[in-house]
């Protein structure tokens, strides 16, 4: 069996990618549902750990209805979420904005994954100057 | 008369574990052949004293003995079963007991491996487990004793108890019974234990880690001894998470199965260490390579479930998991915080012992993929971690309160995710030490194209939403790389013996269950993947006000609310809407969402019907006599969620059962 890619497999693979690809792309994006994506953003303040949109709590409820009338009235999204922080204290905003308080939550974890990708490439072994024979291969 | 068998057995569990330490230690020490004969006792009166405390637990509540503090608390004569089987469990004090009832079997099977291999390593892991124990027994007879005496009764839970048996006991008549939503779903009552075996099972290979590290045995024999019961608890905690989201779909009303709540954090986050660990313990024993990684990722993922413990019992974060505030959060605080720092240092001071592995010669190759799995599953950990915690060390420091939620988590998890998912499709089919491009090419373009034509069909017949394709096509990818290369290399050995390659497949499970197993589970977590991308971006969903004989239409359904229905038990009362579920003429069923009031407390029950495309999902909300509302959704290809899910659990439980059958078929042989 060639270990080679061969013409007809590589050119359909590409065929078939790039279909997928354009589809994708090309594609209407869907309506966005500007209400929910506020209010999965929001929570209830007096369910326990439930946003306002999934929460059945009549006051979840009543801040929905705020958020649809506002979007027909033509806020925006910023403006409705600060209108609706300070209308209903107890509420809080479950997509901390980027700032210094939340400096360490948005870029602790790009810093461990620099950190360990760089650790893992140190651990490699240095590539010999010459080429020698490559290493021997174990099938599992 | 319970509250002193109670008290007896778990005295009698502590002592246990207290002579197991001091023995296991004794036996460490001496200079001769360890004799393991001694331990023998220590373990069963721990193991009998435990099992014994569950069956004084369970045989209280069926006598419906409310002096019983834990009973009057928890239990009511109308609990039917099996929930009142579950309720020994369901509460605070019970819930540590099972905790303790697991430990102490694992300690037995432990003792029982020992018992074949008398060596320190086994007894030194023994004794770790004896002082685990000896917390949580600990805890059981102090401040999470649910065998109190109730000395003053309130109307239906009891006031005041004291913690000696042999006090005047003034019980309720009965009891309110325990949480209104831990009743409403059988799921309830598997969910907790399977996660508690999970949880509790990691225990084992800290054990193990903490043994070779302080009596300095070098080498991979840690490893191997905890590799069944690690692959246990993983295969377990799978299960444990994946029926606890089937449950909160069916009984939470929202029609979700997960909400990064804190709490459901608390057992992914070791989930993800534990998957780590049994990925990385392969390259130590066939490379030698992560050595010191794997002692960071046992005493993590244990670290993790004392912190999953300490979150759920201490109202530290609010949940719905949250049992009460109790004194017992403290305690289990600075019990993480001894476990963590007691550890690492041992780790530093034994840093001669696993320093010097060798190096990778290659990123792309079986070891490098396997790596960057580590890396991926840990920073996914991580970001796990930093976001349930932040806002909590974020106001104790500064006085400002954030929220974290799924907006937050979904940023880093979705791309987190797809890395995962490509490394699971190309890494199992790397070679160890260093691949050749073509080999691999070899191994994985069909399938690539395979997987890109499901792409393809997706798109004409259901979606072209990026998110949804992207999933399907590297889901895909994983299943055909995974099928294609058990295909090949079961065709080996057909054609070199002439057998059929179904029995080359299972001859292939029996030599590698490890590996295979890994395959199956890689399959169930490409279903999953497949499933949450479709749910997060295709789910729909509205409401509606419905008078009795009206019709409404959502998603292609015809929906006619058929009328009320009332209906009283002892323990609850249901009221009801049946609602008749049509599609283009045709009456498919008929749907009874529910509100039930369980000792006074409203909980929703929801109603699902499955088709294979998607579940149509239906909450009543209000009830009044001329109109109900309505709560309407559709979650696509819901079932492939439970499928996938389960499947990843069983692929661990293959991994463990081929072995057996592997030992089996040697001593056949022999």
């Amino acid at each position: 069996m060639s270990e080679r890619p061969r013409l007809l497999p590589a050119l359909s693979t590409v065929l078939l990618a790039l279909f997928v690809v354009g589809a994708v792309i090309t594609a209407e994006p869907p309506e966005a549902d500007r209400a929910r994506a506020i209010g999965i953003r929001i929570t209830c303040p007096v369910c326990i750990g439930e946003t306002i949109y999934f929460s059945r709590a009549g006051i979840a409820q009543d801040m929905m209805d705020l958020v649809t009338e506002r979007i027909a009235q033509g806020y925006s999204d910023d403006q409705i979420i600060a209108e609706l922080l300070s209308g209903y204290p107890g509420s809080v905003l479950l997509d901390p904005p980027f700032g210094a308080a939340t400096l360490l939550l948005w870029l602790g974890p790009g810093v461990a994954l620099v950190a360990g990708l760089a650790a893992a490439l140190g651990r490699r072994r240095r590539p010999p100057r010459t080429e020698v024979s490559s290493p021997t291969e174990v099938s599992p | 008369m319970f509250s002193v068998l109670g008290t007896v057995a778990t005295w009698t569990a502590l002592t246990g574990s207290g002579w197991l330490i001091w023995r296991g230690v004794a036996l460490i020490r001496s200079e001769q052949d360890p004799d393991i004969a001694s331990l023998r006792t220590p373990v069963r009166m721990l193991v009998g004293g435990a099992v014994g405390a569950m069956v004084v637990l369970e045989a209280a509540i069926f006598a419906n003995d409310f002096t019983v503090s834990y009973v009057a608390d928890n239990h009511s004569l109308f609990t039917p079963f099996p929930f009142d089987v579950a309720t020994a469990w369901a509460a605070l004090e019970g819930s540590v007991v099972l905790w303790a009832l697991v430990l102490a079997l694992f300690i037995w099977a432990t003792h029982r491996g020992v018992a074949r291999e008398p060596d320190r390593l086994g007894i030194g892991a023994l004794v770790t487990l004896g002082i685990i124990a000896l917390f949580f027994f600990g805890l059981v007879a102090t401040v999470a004793n649910p065998f109190e005496v109730c000395v003053e009764a309130a109307a239906s839970s009891c006031a005041a108890a004291s913690p000696f048996p042999w006090a005047t006991a003034s019980g309720p008549f009965n009891g309110a019974g325990p949480n209104p939503l831990l009743q409403n779903h059988l799921l309830m009552v598997v969910h907790p234990p399977l996660l508690y075996v999970g949880f509790v099972g990691l225990s084992v290979p800290f054990a193990y880690a903490m043994s070779a590290l302080a009596i300095g045995v070098p080498g991979t024999d840690w490893l191997r001894r905890s590799r069944r019961p690690t692959l246990l608890a993983w295969s377990f905690l799978t299960l444990g998470i994946v029926l606890g989201g089937w449950w909160a779909y069916e009984v939470l009303g929202w029609g979700g199965y997960r909400a990064w709540d804190p709490v459901e954090n608390a057992s992914l986050m070791p989930w993800l260490v534990a998957t780590a660990f049994l990925h990385s313990a392969r390259v130590h024993q066939r490379r030698g390579m992560l050595r010191s990684w794997n002692f960071v990722l046992v005493i993590a993922a244990f670290s993790l479930t004392l912190l999953g413990t300490f979150l759920t019992r201490s109202a530290a974060i609010p949940s719905v998991h949250a049992f009460i505030r109790s004194a017992i959060g403290p305690v289990l605080l600075v019990f993480l915080v001894v476990v963590v720092a007691g550890s690492f240092t041992l780790f530093a001071l034994r840093a001669d012992l696993v320093s010097s592995s060798p190096r990778l010669d290659s990123l792309s190759s079986r070891e490098g993929g396997l790596l960057v799995n580590n890396l991926l599953l840990t920073v996914f950990a991580f970001v796990v971690l930093t976001g349930t915690l932040y806002p909590l060390f974020l106001e104790a420091f500064t006085d400002q309160t954030v929220g974290v939620g799924r907006p937050f988590f979904d940023r880093y998890s979705v791309p987190l995710s797809f890395a995962l998912l490509a490394t699971m499709g190309i890494g199992p089919v790397m070679p160890w030490r260093a691949a050749r491009p073509g080999l691999v090419w070899q191994r994985i373009h069909g399938p690539l194209r395979f997987a890109l034509a499901v792409g393809a069909f997706t798109v004409i017949v259901s979606t072209r939403i990026g998110w949804v394709v992207a999933a399907v096509v590297t889901g895909s990818f994983v299943i055909a790389v995974g099928a294609r290369h058990l295909w090949e290399q079961a065709g080996h050995g057909t054609r070199a013996r002439g057998t059929s390659r179904l029995v080359e497949a299972r001859r292939l499970f029996a030599s590698d269950p490890g590996y295979w197993g890994g395959q199956v589970s890689h399959v169930g977590v490409a279903l999953v993947a497949v499933a949450i991308a479709f749910a997060a971006n295709l789910a729909t969903h509205s409401q509606a006000r419905m008078e009795p004989g009206e019709t409404v239409s959502f998603a292609g359904y015809e929906l006619t609310y058929l009328g009320p229905y009332l209906e009283a038990r002892p323990d609850r009362q249901i009221e009801g809407v049946r609602i008749e579920v049509a599609r283009d003429g045709e009456v498919l069923t008929e749907m009874t969402p529910s509100i039930n009031v369980i000792g006074g407390i409203v909980v929703g029950k929801p109603a699902v019907f499955t088709r294979l495309g998607e579940d149509l999902y239906l909450t009543v909300e209000s009830i009044s006599a001329t109109a109900a509302e309505l709560q309407m959704s559709t979650a696509p290809l819901q079932w492939l969620m439970w499928l996938g899910g389960l499947l990843t659990g069983v692929g661990g439980f293959v991994a463990l059962a081929a072995r057996t059958t592997r030992r089996a078929e040697v001593a056949a042989h022999v």
